[in-house]
């Protein structure tokens, strides 16, 4: 699952694969913006096949805090 | 398709246009939609348009409807939603005056921004309707009632150039349910999902496949058990049924779907496994048959490969493998077309009859055709009539014999303005005998027109047959004591006639009457356009950049006359 988040991240965010690790949040990975959190976030729940409540979207702002949250969905 | 997947085919199709010049597609919105982004570009980019989306700011359609005006298209998603912060719930409780005010605004911005675009090539306007329609009877209200208002007015005041989406149809494909996402619009006014996005690239693209020169122009049935049930050699002519009062009633709608698209252009043929006369029979007299003799521009019935078939129509009809769409009900044929001629597509009759007409309408897609002009209803009579002419074709010793029985004329314009639909559907649809293949809009051709820099020929061939219509054109831009020939194009309905050579001797005539002292011109080659490669060498045209746009100059003195002695030039 882990890697499967991180091919989600690099696809979606536009940055090389190798870039992304356990600590790449919203403000280490400038591309992170509002507009490609969303894109993010849609992706993420197509791939896992799961839909985040309306709270937790803004909150996921970085690949750990993501990482949980699927956790508990699946 | 994931949205990933998506992003990841985009980046393989973007890597495949590095060097063409890009269509530029700008997408202006008062909420946010900037996930159609990519999955418009994938879906223009997949019909080899080199697409790149970009966005106007948020909430600025009107004004950006004129900073993003030179775009070769513009999408706009203007929703009721945002016309004033929360209007679709608002609205109920709005005074009428308020109402009115709010209408006579917004009419006034979509007068405003339809003007700004009025030289944009293709711009995409959704109707308004509601996020959600009702699910009782009780849904008429004041929101619908201003949607209803505002999208009459858009109707009577969109220029040519505006495609209108309505945007209900698109919804209907999957779901409302599954093109909305509500958790978005609250954070970020961005209400639709990637579904919808996706079914909205679906239902445009038809366009983008015409622009792209992209659409099919002919049809080919095979007899049983596709234009009626059953095996005419078999169940003979009382045995077959297609009408609504037996078992034939997906049959007869097909039929009439059929003459529909001939109606509006499509060539529809027969390629059959049964004998001629049988089937003439059939179309000629039975007493259910809807298409008929005068549907049909061409026949190949009788019992050879069908492949070889398909071949022949082709080279009869002038129109490349990928121009055809042929149905059949054999698995045999099916497999058998698709392996010897990929490019034609192929379509199997489903084993349930009702899924047939269902399928007949996305198969009608195919042949979209953006520019309508009323050109296309007399294509089917024009190409019946190629049909006699390659029959007495056999019958003479040399093609210049051939050639010198038609009788052809030609009737040549400059500037026409009346022309201008059909101008720029040539420009769009010519794709063999086109020099540069520039695709221009009936906006560009009307500017071209009314400009003192740019000339437009055209011409009309007849000959003893009918007449071909307008078929071919050439656009030349006077640079003062040059003239430049930027677009030099023929329908294949007229090649192989040598009127290329009368044609651009006028052209080049006219033009030293305007002082010209020398001419460039240029090729660019594509997939399709290799038989006029030579052209300009044939004109006596002396090549001076071998790029890939192949660049060549004359000067006025060295231009020879080429005008075939048997076309006679009429007078416009």
């Amino acid at each position: 699952m882990q890697n499967t988040i991180k091919i989600i991240m690099s696809t979606v965010l536009e940055v090389p694969l190798d870039e992304i690790d356990e600590n790449s949040s919203s403000d280490s990975v400038s591309t992170w913006d509002s507009l490609k959190h969303m894109n993010l976030i849609i992706a993420l729940e197509q791939e896992f096949g799961v839909a985040f409540d309306e709270d937790t979207i803004p909150e996921i702002q970085s690949f750990s805090s993501i990482s949980s949250a699927l956790q508990e969905l699946l | 398709m994931k949205y990933s997947e998506i992003l990841k085919r985009n980046l393989v199709l973007r890597d495949q246009f590095s060097e063409q010049d890009a269509f530029n597609i700008t997408v202006l919105a008062n909420i946010t939609v900037n996930q159609l982004n990519e999955i418009l570009e994938m879906h223009v980019r997949e019909l080899g348009i080199n697409a790149v989306v970009n966005n106007g700011d948020f909430d600025n359609i009107v004004q950006d409807s004129a900073k993003f005006s030179k775009s070769s298209c513009v999408v706009i998603f203007w929703e009721l939603s945002d016309l004033i912060d929360g209007f679709h719930y608002k609205a109920e409780v709005m005074a009428q005056e308020q109402l009115e005010n709010l209408m006579a605004k917004l009419k006034g911005e979509i007068v405003f921004t339809f003007n700004n675009l009025k030289e944009t090539p293709l711009v995409f306007f959704n109707l308004f309707s509601p996020f959600t329609t009702g699910k009782t009877i009780n849904t008429k209200n004041k929101l619908t009632s201003f949607a209803d208002e505002i999208n009459q007015y858009v109707v009577q005041t969109s220029p040519a150039n505006v495609s209108l989406v309505n945007l209900n149809e698109v919804k209907a494909v999957s779901s409302e349910k599954s093109s909305l996402d509500w958790r978005f619009y609250g954070m970020s006014k961005a209400p639709y999902t990637v579904e919808f996005f996706i079914n909205y690239c679906e239902y445009i693209k038809p366009v983008f496949s015409s622009l792209a020169g992209k659409s099919r122009k002919a049809l080919i049935f095979d007899c049983d058990n596709t234009l009626w049930k059953g095996t005419l050699g078999e169940d003979g002519f009382d045995g077959i049924e297609m009408s609504s009062a037996n078992r034939g009633r997906a049959f007869e709608e097909i039929q009439y779907m059929a003459r529909s698209l001939s109606q509006k252009g499509v060539l529809i043929g027969l390629c059959s496994k049964n004998n001629y006369a049988d089937v003439d029979e059939v179309l000629d007299k039975h007493p259910d048959i809807i298409l008929k003799q005068s549907d049909i521009a061409i026949k190949k019935v009788n019992w050879e490969d069908k492949a070889d078939n398909l071949l022949a129509i082709s080279k009869e009809l002038n129109i490349g493998l990928d121009s055809l769409v042929f149905i059949d009900d054999s698995n045999f044929e099916i497999e058998n077309i698709k392996s010897r001629l990929p490019e034609v597509h192929v379509v199997k009759v489903p084993k349930n009859l009702h899924e047939y007409p269902v399928l007949f309408k996305d198969v009608s897609s195919l042949f979209y055709n953006h520019s309508s002009s009323d050109e296309d209803a007399l294509k089917t009579q024009m190409y019946k009539i190629e049909g006699q002419r390659k029959e007495s074709q056999a019958s003479f010793q040399n093609v210049s014999d051939y050639l010198q029985s038609l009788e052809l004329k030609l009737t040549i314009f400059i500037d026409n303005n009346q022309q201008v639909a059909r101008l720029s559907q040539l420009t769009q649809k010519t794709n063999q005998f086109n020099m540069t293949t520039r695709r221009y809009s009936e906006a560009e051709i009307s500017t071209f027109v009314s400009s003192p820099d740019h000339r437009i020929y055209s011409f009309v061939l007849e000959d003893k047959f009918g007449s071909y219509g307008l078929t071919g054109m050439a656009i030349v831009e006077i640079k003062g004591k040059q003239a430049v020939v930027d677009t030099f194009l023929m329908s294949c309905r007229v090649i192989g006639r040598n009127i290329e050579f009368n044609f651009f001797d006028f052209v080049f005539q006219d033009m030293l009457r305007l002082n010209i002292e020398e001419m460039t011109a240029s090729y660019t080659k594509t997939p399709k356009n290799s038989q006029v490669e030579k052209l300009w060498d044939e004109f006596g045209f002396i090549l001076k950049d071998d790029g890939d746009e192949k660049v060549y100059r004359i000067e006025k003195n060295q231009y020879i006359n080429k005008s075939k002695s048997y076309i006679i030039n009429n007078k416009s």
